[in-house]
């Protein structure tokens, strides 16, 4: 049974995403901001994490968060997800698509858009778990 | 021999104040290569005069000045490239500047020495080089530099009366020579001359430093509200997204969970409610769009701005100023990928997408050129999906969508127009001129599909505006609409704007 770690400050996005998750045998555990991250990932060992993008504090936690576990050494394995309502799709002039992700600048392995259809969360999550 | 070109440099450098010195100090080169090859055809030219008249005049003195700026200037080029390579600071430049600067006094010291101190006005000839000294230093560095330009200048004239070099002047037998002598021999008129050539020079630097750094005054005005820009742009794409995501959020929460019910997450639900959690997400889907597309068209009318000047005009025509950069696009090859990539907009309502003949045309490289316009892609992705999203919204099931792309001469302008064209509901010719209106929509648009926000035609027409493209819709009540989009085709010089 994989573990997914959801952290969004949205607790309704972790409730609907958690019943989808939680109904097709994954474990889910969440976190609604990017304080002490590291430790709550190190103690949880999730298989995934789902992280969103924009924090009441800091409009860009999410990738400041995806950087800094990209550099531990212990954790730069597990597969992040960005989850976001502001993506590729909206052509805002501020959008990050699939191409932005980097080593440097945006160490994760996918984008999924919210509002998310169950189907393209699962297939999102088995892919990137095909190619841990 | 040629200097190097300034676009070149500037392409590097890309600090304004650089940027303009080193066009600066490209400028002093070019200008001195001219002035080589003027004087020494001048030299050959009085050298001959001089043989018909018998006249004795010094024309090492003036052969050695041109070899010395000749080899100088050679030097000042190689400089300029390296300054170019090597992307210098404005500092390192200002001494090249100093350098060229000193060897021009050198060179002038001679010739005013070997044409006669006194009876030539090239003395004068330091005043170019205290110009570039007040554009490029402070003013007291200005002054020292004029004022050091000066005393080398007049130095044969001071060494000539101590009687340190001899006297000599391109003028032998004349009055001036006599005015010279008298001056010479007597010591007022000699402190009186080179009284007046200072308050001449300093009265040039007086006027050129105030002209100049009102000129700066106003060059760091403008930088400032550059920079201002900049900031305020920073600050409103960081509002957008902020707004954007407080906009977005909430909504993509209830849909999350319409979406979860929906797929039986929740348990069972009956078909009255199905029916009513569907209206939900049908009514957030619509939010989400609209609250998409305000925020979008926001962002792009920050791109345009109206140039007054041209709103007097008989066309009243909107000025490009967005900061993004244009490359060329081909703009069929752009189509057929965009088609591939958004074919599956068709698949709800069985449509046929039809690309003219133009697009399968397996056309010489040549020939493909001419379809390439300057563009972005952010900008045309926005205008395709929103007319091939109308197209295929208002289609009726089964129906067909033909894109025709083709070419046009305007105004002795070559266009490249791509037409979009659906069978669907149409609209009524009474309503054609208020479709770019935001929030616009007809009431049988309205009833046919409910999920528009009216604001894809006003979307579509900002980015046109922004790609300095024409936009035109013809349409007929259930029969169809045609919208058609010109782009300027891309002159061959455009395409080095990468």
């Amino acid at each position: 049974m994989s573990k997914v770690m959801i952290i969004d400050d949205d607790q309704d996005i972790i409730d609907s995403i958690s019943m989808i998750l939680e109904a097709n045998n994954y474990t889910v555990v969440a976190k609604i901001d990017t304080d002490n991250l590291i430790s709550a990932i190190e103690s949880e060992s999730p298989d995934i994490i789902l992280l969103d993008i924009v924090f009441p504090e800091d409009a860009q936690a999410g990738f400041k968060a995806a950087r800094k576990i990209a550099l531990q050494e212990n954790l730069k394995h597990i597969p992040v997800l960005i989850l976001s309502a502001v993506n590729q799709l909206n052509n805002l002039g501020f959008s990050f698509t699939e191409n932005d992700i980097s080593h440097d600048f945006m160490p994760v392995s996918g984008f999924i858009e919210k509002p998310v259809e169950p189907d393209v969360l699962l297939d999102k999550i088995k892919s990137v778990k095909k190619n841990i | 021999m040629k200097a190097v070109s300034s676009e070149h440099i500037i392409h590097c450098i890309q600090d304004i104040h650089v940027k303009e010195l080193v066009k600066r100090l490209n400028w002093s080169v070019t200008i001195r290569w001219y002035y080589i090859a003027f004087s020494s055809l001048l030299i050959v030219f009085v050298y001959f005069l001089a043989q018909d008249h018998a006249v004795s005049f010094h024309f090492e003195f003036l052969i050695i000045a041109n070899v010395f700026l000749f080899c100088c200037n050679l030097l000042y080029q190689y400089q300029l490239r390296y300054s170019y390579d090597k992307c210098l600071g404005t500092l390192d430049l200002r001494y090249y500047l100093i350098l060229q600067i000193i060897t021009d006094y050198l060179a002038l010291t001679l010739v005013v020495y070997t044409l006669g101190s006194i009876e030539t006005p090239i003395i004068l000839m330091i005043i170019p080089n205290t110009i570039l000294a007040t554009l490029f230093f402070t003013p007291r560095q200005s002054l020292i530099i004029a004022i050091f330009g000066l005393l080398m200048v007049i130095s044969p004239l001071i060494l000539e009366y101590f009687q340190l070099i001899p006297v000599i002047s391109i003028f032998n037998h004349s009055l001036s020579t006599s005015f010279k002598n008298i001056v010479l021999a007597s010591p007022t008129l000699l402190s009186g001359y080179i009284f007046i050539l200072f308050t001449c020079v300093i009265f040039c630097w007086y006027l050129l430093c105030s002209i100049t750094s009102r000129l700066i005054k106003n060059e760091l005005e403008l930088e400032r509200s550059y920079q201002d820009m900049i900031r305020l742009d920073k600050e409103k794409t960081h509002a957008t997204l902020r707004s954007t995501h407080e906009l977005k959020a909430p909504l993509a929460a209830i849909k999350n969970y319409v979406y979860t019910m929906n797929a039986g997450y929740a348990g069972d639900i009956n078909d009255k409610v199905l029916k009513i959690i569907n209206r939900i997400g049908k009514r957030c889907d619509y939010l989400l769009n609209n609250v998409t597309d305000i925020i979008k068209l926001g962002n792009l009318k920050s791109y345009i701005v109206f140039d007054a000047k041209l709103e007097e005009g008989p066309e009243k025509e909107p000025v490009n100023k967005n900061y993004k950069q244009f490359y060329p696009i081909n703009i069929k090859q752009y189509i057929s990928e965009f088609i591939l990539n958004y074919k599956t907009l068709s698949h709800e309502k069985n449509l046929t997408i039809k690309l003219n003949k133009q697009f399968s045309d397996k056309d010489s490289k040549h020939k493909n050129h001419d379809y390439t316009i300057m563009a972005n892609d952010e900008n045309l992705q926005l205008i395709f999906i929103n007319l091939l999203t109308n197209a295929v919204n208002y289609s009726h099931q089964n129906g067909l969508i033909e894109i025709d792309i083709s070419k046009k001469q305007s105004n002795q302008k070559q266009l490249i127009c791509v037409s979009i064209r659906d069978h669907g509901i149409g609209i009524d010719k009474q309503q054609i001129n208020n479709i770019f209106e935001e929030h616009f929509r007809t009431n049988n648009a309205a009833q046919f599909y409910e999920g528009g926000t009216g604001l894809g035609l006003s979307i579509v027409k900002v980015c046109s505006q922004i790609l300095n493209a024409k936009i035109q819709v013809e349409s007929t009540l259930n029969e169809g609409t045609t919208c058609t989009i010109c782009f300027n085709m891309c002159k061959s010089g455009d395409s080095s704007h990468e």
